[in-house]
C-alpha cells in the first residue's frame, strides 16, 4: 500500500507499508532512486525500512484508532492487519517525512520499531 | 500469477482491499489461502470482500469457518436470516460488551424484529452509551419506554435515554440499514 510517492528529474521516491507473511510484521518501506541520491550517496538508490514487530501491532493499532484514524467498525470487520494498514495510511500517507514521522510517533507511544537500510 | 509469493499477494490484496477493487483483492487472498489455508486474517478479509461483492453464502462461511460473530451475525442479516443473526450478535456482544457499535447492532435487528423488550434491556445492559438512534429508538422508546414497561421489568434499573439524545443524534445512521 503506498504511503508516499514523488518523482522529479533527478529523484523518485516512494514509501509503501505492507505486513510481512511469515513474520506479521508491519514493514513501511522506502525507496529513493536517481541522481540526487548518486551525488548524495555515490549509489543509484537508497532503501531503508522501518520494521515494527509484530508483538507491538496492536499497541499502535489502539493507539491510532483512539485519536480516529483507520476504518469505523460500524459495518463487518476487517482482519486487525488491514485495519492498522488502513490506520497507517490515514494517519502518515501523502507525508514526505513518512519514515521519521512514524519513527517518532512510535517512540512517543512506546512501540518499538526497528530500522533498517543499505 | 503462479509465481506469485505469499507476500505479493498479500500485499496485493490488501491495497486492492484498500481500494475497493474486491474481485481483485477476493482473488489474491484465494489464491494466498491456497498457500497458506490456515491464515485466519486473510479467510476473515476474503469473507469482507465477498461479502462486498454480494456472494453472502461464500462470506459466511468464511466467518463461521473462523468463529467471527460479528461478521457472521451481519451477513446473516443481509441475507434476510434475521432470527439466525441473533446468536451471532448475542455472542459478539458477550465478547465486546463496551462497544457501542456492537451493541447498537444488536439493538437494531432486536427492535427491527419488534421484541421491544429484549432490545430496551440489551440497551440498558451495558455502560451507558452514546443515543443511538433517530428513529428506531426513538419509535422503540414511545412504544415501550413506557410506565407499562417498567411495570413489567421490576427490579430493573432502568436509565432510559432522553428523548432529547436521541433527537440530537438524528443525523447519525444505522448500521444495518434496518430502519
Amino acid at each position: 500500500m503506498l504511503l508516499f510517492y514523488e518523482r522529479r528529474p533527478d529523484l523518485s521516491v516512494s514509501v509503501s507499508v505492507y505486513i510481512h507473511p511469515e513474520t506479521r510484521d508491519l514493514i513501511i518501506e522506502g525507496h529513493d532512486v536517481g541522481e540526487f541520491v548518486q551525488n548524495f550517496s555515490g549509489d543509484s538508490d537508497y532503501e531503508y525500512w522501518v520494521v515494527i514487530p509484530a508483538q507491538e501491532k496492536g499497541k499502535l493499532l489502539e493507539s491510532l484508532q483512539e485519536k480516529g484514524f483507520g476504518r469505523r467498525d460500524w459495518q463487518l470487520w476487517v482482519s486487525d492487519d488491514v485495519r492498522l494498514l488502513s490506520a497507517v495510511k490515514a494517519r502518515f500517507g501523502g507525508n514526505n517525512d513518512v519514515i521519521s514521522e512514524i519513527q517518532r510517533y512510535c517512540a512517543e507511544s512506546g512501540i518499538v520499531t526497528k530500522f533498517h537500510s543499505y | 500469477m503462479e509465481e506469485e509469493t505469499k507476500e505479493q499477494l498479500l500485499t496485493f490484496g490488501n491495497g486492492c482491499l484498500d481500494q475497493g477493487v474486491y474481485e481483485e483483492a477476493a482473488t489474491c487472498y484465494s489464491r494466498y489461502l491456497e498457500i497458506d489455508p490456515d491464515d485466519s486474517g486473510v479467510m476473515q478479509d476474503l469473507g469482507y470482500c465477498l461479502f462486498q461483492l454480494g456472494r453472502y453464502d461464500e462470506a459466511l462461511s468464511w466467518f463461521l469457518k473462523i468463529g467471527h460473530n460479528r461478521n457472521s451475525a451481519l451477513t446473516l442479516v443481509r441475507m434476510g436470516r434475521y432470527e439466525d443473526a441473533l446468536p451471532f450478535f448475542e455472542a459478539d456482544l458477550a465478547e465486546h460488551p463496551g462497544r457501542y457499535p456492537v451493541r447498537f447492532n444488536y439493538v437494531s435487528l432486536l427492535w427491527y424484529l419488534r421484541r421491544f423488550d429484549e432490545a430496551l434491556l440489551v440497551y440498558q445492559a451495558g455502560p451507558r452509551l452514546p443515543p443511538m438512534t433517530y428513529m428506531g429508538l426513538g419509535t422503540l422508546y414511545r412504544s415501550h419506554a413506557s410506565e407499562d414497561f417498567q411495570k413489567r421489568n421490576k427490579g430493573a434499573d432502568l436509565k432510559l435515554p432522553k428523548m432529547t439524545d436521541i433527537l440530537s443524534y438524528r443525523k447519525e445512521r444505522i448500521s444495518l440499514g434496518l430502519v
